[in-house]
């Protein structure tokens, strides 16, 4: 039985950044068509791979010799989403505010060139990858620089990482743990996923064509984001006028695949039917839904397969408008959740949805089509959808609000 | 934190500190699982399994500092010994961090939130406090801690330099909010997650 929450946390700031920019206008100008739309590049030729698949990598973003490059990323987003909820440094060290990181690559230990050290000779006395590797947990790190005393968790859920870190953190604050968290999703491009999901035969040769009948399957990405979430009267007593909040989410499993999902949909479908009851919401009130749409065959066949349940028996004609930006930023693993939903907020704010990115030709076997030409909300349009899916039959839905 | 122990369960390792292949061979077989399938996720499938009164609608918390080491080796040998980067699928869809709860999701048919929860500094105390966040918000009435570690080269090396040894287990805790007149269940303070685990262990 799920209830309605007992009240919506508020997004007070958040700050992003991927392959359409690190600024809120930079990634609007992309959904506008203002600005060119990022391409992918071969993963050989911008990372330490043998696989020459489609990815999205932020040039821009350089890091130093021996950092690591999730974490390097984290860091650069927190201090802005801080910045934005009108926080510093020293209002939130010592305070009732935790921190919870969904990330994939950042949580496992990767270095395999130390892993061959190690591997050929077991007596080897060095230890300095290892002992870097404890230090870089990305939720422990991001709680010990900054002093918080809030819960502290890194979840890694695969793909959803990034949605679930948001419905953890709105647990968190439900529950009266702390006042506010910083969420963050992200995840940089890495070798082993780069391998991983090119053995499974899933990626595409060229920019991913979510729900087009031509899809071949995904491009990779990285990009991280931070939402900073708070109990909406701790927001009131620093005087922020909240512009956006968590007015719903929803988790479940398939219970079906280790990696592929469910093709009936029936999983995220729950999980979407959860953030609706907890936000109090009929599916008529979501104005659009911001896809998961990695582009394979399977993901966009289960999230149109569920779109179109829920809209079954609703008396509404179809499902809300969706699209996917993944041609515009690639598939981002741990980070997709977080900054899709940052996403999500940001063209709420715009009340422009562009067409679903990459799809020519919507594939006329799903039961339902992604958005084929832009559009504009209408003015009371307050609430939408995000939904994300992942490896272990992982499903997450947050809806977010606009806020008057 | 207010929680109370309903059931707990172990897949505890023999006097080597690993888990008896001979054993988990055996439950893969009882279980139904796959041959190949890793040995972390036989442990805690079968810890699962004789949990007492298991409620197949409760959350699963799964919670690992390292995770499925046997398939993150196997993934690690690969891209040393293959230089075209050709890892294993299976090696691949299984070493993340996820696998195991999403596992047991199927293997017991539970169509229910999965959180996996990674780190290193009070691992234990943090995912029974997300249990309880979990159970506050009202919607289940149970929810399903686990824990595990798998030993590797790599894996005892590391819990090593954190002071501890090495040491492979499934550990299985099913929790409801306390009620009055409920035992509350606690972890004495300070205490380390290793150290906690080995406590429990029968």
């Amino acid at each position: 039985m799920i209830h309605k929450m007992a009240f919506c946390p508020v997004v007070t700031g958040f700050a992003h950044l991927s392959c359409m920019g690190a600024s809120d206008e930079e990634a609007l100008a992309v959904f506008r068509g203002e600005r060119p739309r990022p391409e992918p590049r071969p993963a050989c030729s911008v990372i330490d791979s043998a696989i020459p698949d489609q990815v999205f990598h932020i040039d821009s973003f350089r890091t130093a010799p021996g950092e690591l490059r999730t974490l390097a990323m984290i860091r650069a987003v927190v201090p802005r989403a801080l910045e934005a909820a009108g926080l510093t440094p020293d209002m939130v060290r010592g305070s009732a505010t935790g921190c919870v990181v969904g990330t994939t690559v950042a949580q496992q230990f990767t270095d395999t060139s130390y892993y061959g050290l190690l591997r050929n000779n077991p007596d080897t006395e060095e230890n300095a990858p290892i002992e870097q590797f404890l230090n870089s947990n990305p939720a422990e790190a991001i709680a010990r620089e900054y002093g918080l005393n809030g819960p502290v968790n890194t979840v890694s859920n695969a793909c959803s990482s990034g949605a679930d870190a948001i419905s953890i953190a709105a647990l968190r604050l439900l529950s009266g743990q702390c006042e506010r968290m910083i969420v963050v999703g992200a995840d940089e491009l890495h070798r082993t996923p780069v391998a991983g999901f090119h053995v499974l035969g899933v990626t595409s040769p060229f920019p991913c064509r979510p729900f087009d009948s031509a899809r071949a399957g995904l491009n990779l990405g990285e990009a991280a984001g931070a939402i900073i979430l708070e109990k909406p009267e701790c927001a009131r007593q620093r005087g922020v006028k909240p512009e956006f909040a968590l007015r719903g989410f929803g988790m479940s499993c398939d219970a079906s695949h280790i990696t592929a999902p469910d093709a009936s949909g029936n999983g995220l479908r729950q999980a979407f039917r959860k953030a609706l009851l907890r936000a109090g919401l009929n599916l008529g009130d979501i104005a659009f839904i911001n896809a998961h749409g990695t582009g394979t065959i399977l993901n966009d066949q289960s999230e149109a397969a569920a779109f179109a349940g829920l809209a079954e028996g609703s008396g509404l004609p179809g499902p809300p408008p969706f699209l996917s930006t993944k041609r515009l930023s690639g598939h981002t693993l741990g980070a997709a959740g977080t900054v899709e939903f940052i996403f999500t907020m940001l063209m709420l704010r715009d009340g422009l949805i562009p067409a679903s990115p990459g799809c020519r030709t919507p594939d006329s076997a799903l039961p339902c089509t992604p958005l084929t030409s832009p559009l504009t909300l209408p003015p009371e349009a307050r609430f939408a959808a995000s939904t994300s899916l992942a490896f272990g039959g992982t499903d997450a839905v947050l809806i977010a609000e606009r806020m008057d | 934190m207010a929680l109370h122990l309903l059931a707990s369960s172990f897949t505890a390792p023999g006097p080597d500190l690993r888990w008896d292949d001979g054993f988990l061979r055996a439950e893969r077989s009882r279980l139904g699982l796959g041959r190949r399938t890793d040995r972390m996720t036989a442990a805690v499938l079968s810890a699962l399994d004789r949990l007492d009164s298991r409620q197949d609608d409760a959350p699963l918390l799964f919670g690992s500092m390292l995770g499925v080491q046997g398939r993150i080796t196997a993934m690690q040998n690969d891209l040393l010994d293959f230089p075209e980067d050709q890892i294993g699928p299976i090696s691949f869809s299984c070493s993340v961090h996820n696998a195991v709860p999403g596992a047991a999701s199927i293997c017991f048919g539970m169509k229910v939130p999965l959180f996996s929860l990674a780190g290193f500094d009070r691992l234990h105390e943090r995912i029974f406090s997300l249990a309880d966040a979990v159970l506050s918000a009202g919607d289940v009435r149970h929810a399903i801690v686990i824990l595990s570690e798998e030993r590797s080269a790599m894996a005892d090396r590391t819990i090593k330099l954190l002071g501890f040894d090495p040491i492979e287990f499934a550990a299985v805790f099913q929790l409801k909010s306390a009620e009055d007149g409920d035992d509350e269940f606690t972890i004495p303070p300070g205490t380390d997650y290793l150290p906690w685990i080995r406590s429990q262990l029968p």
